[in-house]
């Protein structure tokens, strides 16, 4: 429900930020020797930040410094003797947060992710200034971390095939690698909590999550960060995400309800509990929605599992049990709304993409503390936790296929998500429609128009 | 053979059965809410350091989302032990006897926490003392080694004199301890205990000594933090609880939209507009907020229109909040209760029977509520002033986190329309102002019904998310006049003024109720 106003102002509001997360834009800065997992921390809190619907973006400073130094030769670039290289890094790094500022303020950012090393006071005394002269807000991110097996896997994982090292022998790699790091060390000054660094915002991630610094959270998007960057680990575990087994109303054609598993969704339930078997998993967890045709399914592996009410499908309000021809033919305005921005289209009294997102976060919280998890859920849902791993937008997210009787099992692999889909080979209906072929600018616009003379009419008649 | 499965008729949730009846639900124990196997939190610091005052709200947050917990104040068991506090000596290092007596209550206290973690099906206890010596806390953790316990040690750590002036005057000046004594020679005398206390506090190490512990150290009353070794989902959830409190004094609103048009007809959820009283209300509660005279107040409203509609009249800048909707009535959504009565009797009964678990079908129970509100609970924390226009069981999920109610007594709370509660924090609880606003409104409010019949128990539990109020200290046989100072901050006065009729009270007087009242 918004008040009356004019068009323009009604755009702004279904973008307008959470003020009570925080009230101005914020640069998350990282700080950190090469290889302890500021990239992979930056990217991963970006892709949670923005699936919870802040937008975020990663300003990598080796992007840019790759652009203005074609070739890299050798690690000789960053001694920190090096004059001319010191320029170029320095106008990288200027040119990045120029970036940042265009962002922030023009391109409806909310949040910056500045992640390079910035391990000198000179650096990040510079950040600050900038920061200053923008009225933003800043958090700082530092890895620290002191075990060598930890660095040598990550150097193996990330840097061995980095842009850097197109065609290099391994050994070589790492050794140049290895000394590049020093480099670094020779100038790095960590955060000091006791004095110098102590009115920051910052929290210090020591050895890889086993301790934490936290130092002056400003606000409640901070608090979730720390939060976040506190439940996420790098143990190797997969993930399974599936749907129930096909439903009596999926053979109808009908959306919602709680209908029963037909026969081929029982059949796909024995199929899915060899999968199991076959999989050998340990310690596997079996998570299942409240409704009936999720918990039929997770019966038939015969393990335990776990119901959770958040895991239900998305509410269709009064379209509830309906087939698509039926809410064509009694709510049509609605069945073309809801075409044309799947993501934020709510059912009336119902749920829409961006509500299920909020219903599932802590299952997403939860889900990176766990290790082995099979979630059996729903469409809606699936795509949800889906566009999550595959760090898809709002845009794509309604239109991911999650098709019945498939399992998509997931791996987090360096900076990414490994997907492999395994089809059970039990037949069921298609669920799946695909976006609609219209012009999205010209139908958003007719829809927003539409939207408020509609407003207008059902106002009256509730 | 896959097992049948039958619906349990209250809480609407499927669960395997046997011959139409239901058996055990094959779920793995402790589902992803509960803490398994159990944990001890252990207090770490010197006193005035706000040790109870963390131990009781995270207890009550804790059982608010249907964590048993339970807090274990040595202290208490000291008072019992030794029935007239005199001096701080009894606290020096060198006191043979007084060192003996407090190591035997310290035993008690772990011998209690043991029960209630092994027979009265507590999940969590908080072990409430300094416990600032390695010595102690070895025997603690001895003690969770034996038992199979998890140990969780909270410390906080405090140098400011301001800071630890004013705890000692709002808490430990009216304690049992000091009845008799005036507020000057009680603060001195508790700075004098705090100082035989610091001769020998060995705070923890997380360098050497203790790195291997799961704590977390607060400083400075939370503006920094030192986490170390988190082992389980409970315990980051407890860190991120204790990250988001504050202790700025502030006070939170809150209270309904104005009457709505389905009020006026006796219909139940549903998304109609306000009544003209409702506007009415709307208007006034403008004029109340102006009148309170607040530095930036923060408005939550629902996505509701009746209660953006009452936003609307305070002509400032308001968040909605989908998390803030009404109880989802299912198909009973916008029936009056006569006529849910006459289509769904057998629902209309089993509501009555236990309303906190009750799920309208398709729709929502309390139980359900709670979990769905918990966000708002968190960022209410983070927020100062705030003033949240709701509904009628979304308020009462608010103000049984607030005032520590159980889920049995929270679907009973009583949330007037056209009334506001103002909530303050103080010492260690919550003061209540309701405030009437002077217009008239439908009462909506059902009392528990007498004869509530209630079969055997169904009900499944362990993912449950079951408020349940935080239970009194635990200590040795009762001591009279023990509960009063305990209970303090809440003044129990004219209880004449509890009716539930509206009692109209003016906006410049605010009147105490006590939290008997609500109920």
């Amino acid at each position: 429900w918004y008040p009356q106003r004019p068009l323009l102002c009604y755009c702004a509001n279904r973008s307008s930020w959470a003020s009570y997360m925080t009230n101005s834009p914020t640069m998350i800065v990282m700080i950190g020797l090469p290889a302890r997992g500021k990239t992979y921390m930056s990217k991963k809190l970006t892709r949670y930040l923005n699936w919870i619907g802040v937008p975020t973006k990663v300003f990598n400073l080796g992007v840019y410094r790759r652009e203005a130094v074609k070739a890299y030769k050798s690690y000789d670039f960053f001694r920190h003797d090096n004059e001319e290289a010191m320029e170029i890094r320095k106008q990288c790094a200027l040119v990045a947060l120029e970036d940042v500022k265009t962002y922030l303020n023009e391109e409806g950012g909310q949040i910056a992710v500045f992640d390079a090393t910035n391990t000198t006071r000179e650096r990040r005394d510079l950040i600050l200034d900038f920061i200053q002269e923008n009225a933003y807000k800043v958090f700082f991110v530092e890895s620290v971390c002191d075990d060598p097996e930890v660095i040598a896997a990550n150097i193996l994982d990330v840097k061995v095939s980095s842009p850097d090292y197109p065609e290099t022998h391994r050994e070589r790699v790492m050794d140049d690698f290895l000394k590049r790091i020093e480099c670094y060390k020779v100038t790095y000054q960590p955060l000091d909590p006791d004095e110098y660094d102590k009115d920051l915002s910052f929290i210090k991630v020591m050895n890889v999550g086993r301790r934490y610094l936290v130092n002056r959270v400003q606000d409640y998007i901070q608090s979730k960060i720390v939060y976040y960057l506190m439940n996420i680990h790098v143990h190797s575990h997969s993930i399974y995400l599936c749907r129930h087994g096909e439903s009596e109303h999926n053979v109808q054609g009908r959306i919602g309800g709680d209908s029963e598993l037909s026969p081929r969704g029982r059949q796909f339930a024995s199929a899915l509990r060899e999968f199991i078997e076959e999989h050998k998993l340990s310690d596997l967890k079996v998570w299942t929605s409240q409704l009936r045709r999720t918990i039929q399914t997770a019966e038939e592996l015969g393990v335990p599992y776990e119901q959770w009410k958040i895991l239900n499908e998305i509410d269709a309000g009064v379209c509830e049990e309906m087939t698509y021809e039926m809410i064509q033919n009694t709510f049509p305005e609605e069945f073309a709304l809801r075409d044309q921005d799947k993501y934020h289209y709510r059912y009336p009294g119902g749920e829409s993409y961006q509500d299920l997102v909020q219903r599932l976060e802590p299952v997403i919280m939860e889900l990176e503390r766990q290790g082995n998890v099979l979630v059996i859920c729903h469409q809606a849902v699936m795509r949800c936790l889906l566009a999550y791993f595959l760090d898809k937008s709002g845009d794509d997210l309604p239109y991911l296929k999650c098709p019945l009787h498939t399992v998509m099992k997931l791996t987090p692999v360096a900076y990414g998500c490994k997907v492999e889909m395994f089809y059970l080979n039990v037949e069921a209906v298609n669920t799946h429609r695909d976006r609609p072929l219209v012009s999205p600018h010209l139908s958003l616009w007719c829809s927003l128009l539409q939207y408020e003379i509609l407003m207008e009419n059902i106002k009256y008649s509730f | 053979m896959p097992r049948e499965l039958t619906q349990n008729r209250i809480q609407k949730i499927w669960i395997p059965s046997k011959d139409g009846k239901p058996s055990m639900p094959r779920t793995s124990h402790g589902g992803p809410h509960l803490a398994n196997p159990p944990t001890v939190i252990v207090m770490v610091g010197l006193p005035a350091r706000g040790k109870t005052y963390i131990s009781r709200k995270l207890t009550r947050y804790l059982n608010w989302i249907g964590i048993p917990t339970k807090v274990f104040n040595v202290g208490e068991y000291r008072r019992e032990a030794v029935k007239h506090y005199s001096t701080y000596d009894f606290f020096k290092s060198d006191n043979e006897d007084a060192v003996k007596i407090r190591q035997q209550c310290a035993l008690a206290a772990l011998r209690d926490v043991k029960t209630y973690l092994t027979e009265e099906e507590g999940q969590v206890a908080v072990f409430d003392a300094t416990n600032t010596t390695r010595e102690r806390r070895d025997m603690i953790l001895e003690f969770g080694a034996v038992n199979g316990f998890k140990i969780f040690f909270i410390e906080s750590v405090c140098d400011d004199p301001n800071v630890i002036a004013c705890n000692i005057l709002e808490v430990k000046v009216s304690s049992p301890d000091y009845q008799d004594c005036n507020k000057t020679d009680a603060m001195e005398d508790f700075k004098k205990r705090i100082e035989c206390y610091r001769m020998n506090y060995q705070p923890l190490d997380p360098d050497q000594y203790d790195k291997n512990l799961s704590f977390i150290k607060v400083i400075d009353v939370g503006r920094r933090f030192l986490v170390n070794r988190i082992q389980d989902h409970i315990q980051s959830r407890i860190v991120y609880y204790l990250m988001n409190i504050h202790v700025q004094p502030r006070s939170i609103y809150l209270c309904r939209h104005g009457e709505s048009q389905h009020n006026l007809q006796g219909r139940l959820g549903g998304d109609s507009g306000l009544s003209t009283r409702g506007r009415k209300f709307a208007g006034a509660l403008a004029k109340f907020v102006e009148e309170q005279n607040l530095k930036d107040l923060k408005v939550w409203t629902s996505q509701m229109r009746r209660s953006i509609q009452t936003a609307e009249a305070l002509n400032v800048p308001y968040e909605q909040w989908k998390a803030l909707n009404e109880i989802d009535g299912g198909v009973c959504e916008e029936m009056t209760y006569e006529e849910m009565r006459e289509r769904f009797p057998d629902e209309f009964a089993l509501r009555d029977q236990d309303k906190y678990y009750y799920r309208y079908p398709s729709g929502e129970s309390y139980q359900d509520l709670v979990q769905r509100v918990e966000p708002v609970i968190m960022g209410l924390e983070r927020q100062e002033n705030v003033l949240v226009v709701c509904h009628q069981a979304v308020m009462r999920c608010l103000l049984a986190y607030f005032l520590d109610k159980s889920a049995d007594e929270m679907p009973y709370l009583k949330c007037p329309l056209h009334t506001v509660l103002k909530l303050t924090p103080v010492a260690y609880g919550c003061k209540v102002e309701s405030i009437t606003l002077n217009v008239e409104a439908v009462n909506t409010h059902r009392d528990r019904p007498e004869e509530v019949k209630r079969g055997p128990s169904t009900l499944i539990r362990r993912n449950s998310v079951t408020p349940l109020t935080s239970p009194e200290p635990s200590k040795k046989p009762r001591i009279e006049g023990l509960d009063d100072t305990i209970i303090r901050e809440v003044t129990p006065t004219q209880l004449t003024l509890c009716s539930t009729s509206h009692t109209t009270l003016a906006l410049s007087t605010q009147h105490w109720l006590s939290e008997a009242c609500l109920t």
